[in-house]
């Protein structure tokens, strides 16, 4: 019977952590629309949606390709109970090409590439004050990493 | 096409990053040392990939050059021949793609056309929410405007990923982006002329589509789903063909003229006629098995 209540338990916890990473990535793509998509204008929306949940000190590199003769905008938009989200552009050998300022609220870097190139876009959320108490939550928050383009 | 496109590689891989940079002229020179220390370790990296869009695709084939032309897109009589659920997601990509395809071109009467075939695969696969009444009304209301009709139609491809996932179908949302990808690449070889006026651009792009065959693989082979282990066999055969295209890689610069930065140097792909002849050969096979 103990050994019922255990599995019992621990199905629980992994159905409710499936459903609350759901809902948080559910209400992640809304944040999106609602307030980053506007901020990618006058280029137009690639169509990807590359948002995802992350904490304090996460880091996650995303790889896109760029077509020649084309204008590009990529943005990075956060909800501020993380900081502000800075992003830096690297090539395939891990040069640096661009990095966001940190005091950016909503990053944006414009520019067009020569030839078609794959480009490693680096999101890092900064790191925890060392001065919060253990005790405090650990906050989460939606990172959104938009690109548009211009015909 | 909303494209969920990514991919996950591992929440667990962990890379370097950091370095000290500074920048002079918008030109940042500096190499991101890639060394393990016991500090980076313990930071778990989260690495994802991303699949083009087939709207950006055909955005980047209409630059290049390609025309419209209604007769190389899946017929709209073909919409009732897809009984199973593979068959119906490889299919909502390639309409959905069709749809991207003629948006961009302008062509409102044939986007209607292929937005209620993209409907019916969406809702023969249970996702009776991302093409609902309320949007169906909102697209026949902008059919004419392309930037509000793009929006709605991303919107309702988000909505159908979403509606996969949560129900356990990852790999049919997987089966969705191979399709738009497929179709996409389809179109930009249909245009092409290649034994009487041969388009260099055209050629050059879609060559470049080996990075984004490369990050579909990827995705591919994580599914341990039978319909698309068995995409992923005849994908291995155009992947083996777009293998025979050259890179060249010279030092990536920026620089900034004329108020916006511009990236020079970086990886070149040098491609033959032939090997695009063979692409556009493999490619028309495995999306006529797709549509028929």
């Amino acid at each position: 019977m103990r050994l019922l209540n255990k599995v019992s338990f621990t199905i629980c916890v992994i159905l409710a952590s499936f459903v609350l990473t759901i809902n948080a990535n559910a209400q992640c793509k809304r944040y999106t629309k609602k307030y980053c998509l506007p901020s990618l204008s006058p280029y137009m929306h690639n169509g990807q949606l590359t948002s995802a949940v992350l904490n304090p000190g996460d880091s996650a590199d995303v790889e896109m390709t760029f077509n020649a003769g084309k204008e590009y905008r990529i943005l990075v938009c956060n909800q501020e109970q993380i900081g502000n989200v800075q992003f830096k552009v690297l090539d395939k050998t891990r040069k640096i090409l661009y990095k966001s300022d940190p005091e950016d609220e909503s990053p944006y870097w414009d520019f067009k590439v020569e030839n078609t190139q794959q480009f490693i876009i680096q999101l890092t959320v900064p790191a925890k004050k060392k001065d919060v108490q253990k005790t405090d939550m650990m906050p989460t928050g939606c990172v959104s990493l938009l690109v548009g383009f211009k015909e | 096409m909303k494209k969920y496109l990514f991919i996950i590689i591992g929440s667990s891989i962990l890379m370097a990053c950091g370095g000290n940079g500074s920048m002079e002229d918008g030109v940042i020179d500096e190499i991101v040392d890639n060394e393990l220390t016991p500090e980076r370790a313990e930071k778990a990296q989260m690495v994802f990939q991303t699949i083009p869009s087939p709207l950006e695709t055909a955005s980047i084939f209409q630059e290049a050059g390609a025309e419209y032309n209604t007769d190389i897109t899946n017929p709209v009589e073909n919409v009732s021949n897809y009984s199973t659920n593979a068959q119906k997601a490889l299919n909502f990509g390639v309409y959905g793609a069709d749809l991207s395809y003629a948006n961009i071109f302008d062509q409102s009467q044939e986007s209607m056309f292929y937005m209620n075939c993209t409907k019916k695969m969406s809702d023969g696969l249970g996702i009776t929410s991302a093409f609902d009444a309320a949007t169906m009304e909102r697209i026949e209301e902008n059919i004419n405007n392309r930037d509000s009709l793009l929006t709605i139609i991303n919107d309702a491809f988000w909505i159908a990923d979403a509606h996969l996932k949560e129900n356990g179908q990852d790999h049919l949302s997987a089966l969705i982006i191979a399709g738009g990808w497929i179709e996409g690449l389809y179109l930009g070889t249909k245009s092409l002329n290649l034994e009487t006026a041969p388009n260099n651009n055209l050629m050059q792009r879609i060559a470049d589509q080996k990075y984004s065959l490369n990050n579909l693989m990827e995705l591919l082979i994580t599914y341990n789903n039978p319909d698309v282990i068995a995409l992923e066999q005849k994908m291995k055969v155009l992947q083996s063909v777009f293998d025979k295209i050259e890179e060249k890689t010279t030092e990536t610069t920026v620089s900034n003229t004329g108020g916006i930065s511009t990236i020079e140097g970086g990886n070149t792909l040098v491609y033959e006629a032939s090997i695009i002849t063979e692409i556009t050969k493999e490619i028309d096979k495995i999306r006529n098995e797709i549509i028929e």
